[in-house]
């Protein structure tokens, strides 16, 4: 057997229940030394290293789903994953990306519609504790610029930066996953409309709650609309948006990294 | 960039180390968070260098942070883990590019990954797997780390690996095909002791043969780590777990080691259950004492 065709198949056996080893591809088996020791459970060893392994490092990145559904379900969820959407990186940091889209179609966990919303929360918060160390945009970085040209500027985000919305109260499930003794069990019955905006500022991750207008504005900058249409684009769903008092918020939050002219872009 | 993978003599790499390196105490530990602020606080004397896991600092954040205050008082070695040398394919181009950015940024004196492979295809599979020892692998791999040392522009080392199944179309053992791949790239070797111990207990070979069969100017590092033992029916598997303390027969074998290849830098290697860090410098004193006893004068 060539090298190509047995790292193929000795991949294919790992992403697979771990059950199927004893009766495996006896071609397959046939490439390996047989000995007192049977070579399936010799490949039980590296199966419960590599899916073990992606399982721990989706239950690292994931800890409040891991709290809400329980230790048993959350590693049947998280092989079901692994075994379609192995890492495609060495570096895990972002690994379980997509696990979000996954369980909204995950039949055993239907009956949980807040859940893909909990592991996008995560995944946010996941991306802003690993995201790129940029700087904040200074305070006066708008001074500089031409009031004619301001409304055609990009202001953008640094890269910690992820806005959400959701049905769900995230940040109290979250609360309550860190301590269920004091904290209220959050309604997961009523929906209702919640925004929140992960950032790293510096070392530490930072959750803030938003109004549905800075959501609005946030989410149009995010996109790349300049600086003028976000501002339009709010206004017309939210007329008491206050740009002025959004960006004070926003730039003691260090929640830009730069503004830059449209001539320059 | 010259991207060739013609085989090359060792020489065409004029180092392993930066030549004014002078490590204080040849015995380093693996660098892992819980132990960031402590060694930050003590910065203890009794180790000489920290490993790292380049993987681990490919992205931003706190990791990075702890990583340029102690690389300030410790030199680095980089010891990946996933460019999967092995692999019936290229290395990829990202992942050299995240190590290389590494290696710029904190200067380590020693690059190295493993002897085994963890991509085939997009899947990474996050484990070091085993090769059977043939041209075919030795091909390969030979062009995978020529690869490597051409993107990094500087020799590497690549470490023996726990292996827990064997081929049934080995050419030749696992030492000789060690040896000639230093041969054939010019690399050097880290003789993972603990590594050697866990393949003699698993496919029944002799650990102090293969240590004599090594030839002693390949080996640049050495790796001690502890193991567990994993029953099948009445016999064992030894498992490559980095969770526990090195075992007495992997000293005495690691004394065996030092005494056919001098003083080299030392680790040890945890990478979970993490121990408190004093644990690790008591091992990293056991591995001191033996390089001062051991070491032919």
């Amino acid at each position: 057997m060539t090298l190509r065709n047995m790292q193929i198949n000795f991949k294919e056996s790992m992403l697979q229940s771990i059950a199927l080893l004893d009766e495996g591809d006896a071609e397959f088996l046939g490439d390996f030394i047989e000995d007192h020791i049977p070579v399936s459970a010799r490949l039980k060893v590296y199966h419960n290293n590599v899916v073990g392994s992606l399982c721990e490092a989706l239950r690292a990145t994931f800890p409040l789903c891991d709290n809400l559904v329980g230790e048993e379900f959350f590693t049947a969820m998280a092989r079901s994953f692994i075994f379609k959407n192995p890492p495609s990186s060495a570096c895990l940091h972002h690994y379980g990306a997509g696990f979000d889209a996954f369980i909204a179609n995950y039949e055993p966990a239907q009956t949980l519609p807040y859940l893909p919303d909990v592991v996008r929360f995560e995944i946010a918060l996941n991306n802003a504790y690993y995201a790129r160390d940029d700087a904040p945009m200074p305070e006066d970085a708008l001074t500089s610029i031409a009031q004619e040209e301001l409304s055609e500027c990009i202001l953008s985000l640094r890269s910690s930066v992820t806005v959400i919305s959701s049905q769900y109260p995230l940040i109290q499930i979250r609360d309550f996953c860190m301590d269920s003794e004091s904290v209220k069990a959050p309604d997961l019955t009523t929906p209702q409309e919640t925004y929140v905006m992960i950032s790293r500022p510096q070392r530490e991750v930072l959750i803030t709650p938003l109004n549905a207008d800075e959501f609005y504005m946030l989410d149009l900058l995010h996109r790349g609309a300049a600086l003028g249409q976000s501002v339009e684009g709010t206004l017309s769903t939210h007329a008491n948006f206050d740009f002025a008092l959004f960006l004070q918020k926003h730039i003691s939050l260090e929640t830009f990294c730069a503004v830059t002219a449209n001539s320059s872009i | 960039m010259n991207k060739s993978v013609s085989h090359r003599s060792k020489k065409q790499f004029d180092r392993f180390y930066p030549p004014d390196l002078a490590l204080s105490v040849p015995v380093g530990i693996g660098l892992r968070a819980p132990h960031y602020q402590e060694l930050l606080d003590t910065k203890p004397s009794n180790i000489g260098w920290l490993e790292v896991h380049p993987e681990n600092y490919f992205c931003g954040g706190m990791h990075k942070h702890f990583l340029d205050e102690l690389s300030q008082h410790y030199p680095l070695s980089m010891h990946g883990v996933g460019l999967s040398l092995g692999a019936d394919q290229a290395v990829d181009e990202k992942h050299l590019k995240a190590f290389k950015e590494l290696i710029d940024r904190y200067n380590p004196f020693l690059v190295s990954d493993h002897v085994s492979w963890s991509a085939s295809g997009n899947a990474h599979l996050n484990d070091l797997l085993p090769l059977p020892y043939t041209s075919e692998s030795l091909a390969r791999l030979s062009q995978n780390i020529n690869q490597t040392q051409d993107y990094f522009e500087r020799a590497m080392l690549v470490e023996n690996p726990s292996t827990y199944i064997a081929f049934k179309d080995n050419e030749m053992p696992e030492y000789d095909f060690m040896n000639a791949l230093c041969e054939t790239t010019g690399c050097g070797m880290i003789l993972d002791v603990n590594n050697i111990y866990v393949q003699s207990h698993n496919h029944g070979l002799d650990p102090y043969a293969y240590i004599d069969a090594i030839h002693p100017d390949y080996v640049e590092e050495i790796h001690l780590a502890g193991h567990i033992e994993k029953e099948v029916g009445e016999h064992s598997i030894l498992v490559d777990t980095h969770n526990k303390r090195v075992c007495d027969d992997v000293w005495d074998l690691y004394a065996h080691a030092i005494k056919r290849t001098g003083s080299k830098p030392t680790l040890i290697e945890w990478d979970q259950d993490f121990p408190t860090l004093q644990v690790l410098l008591d091992e990293a004193d056991l591995a001191h004492t033996i390089i001062k006893n051991e070491e032919p004068s």
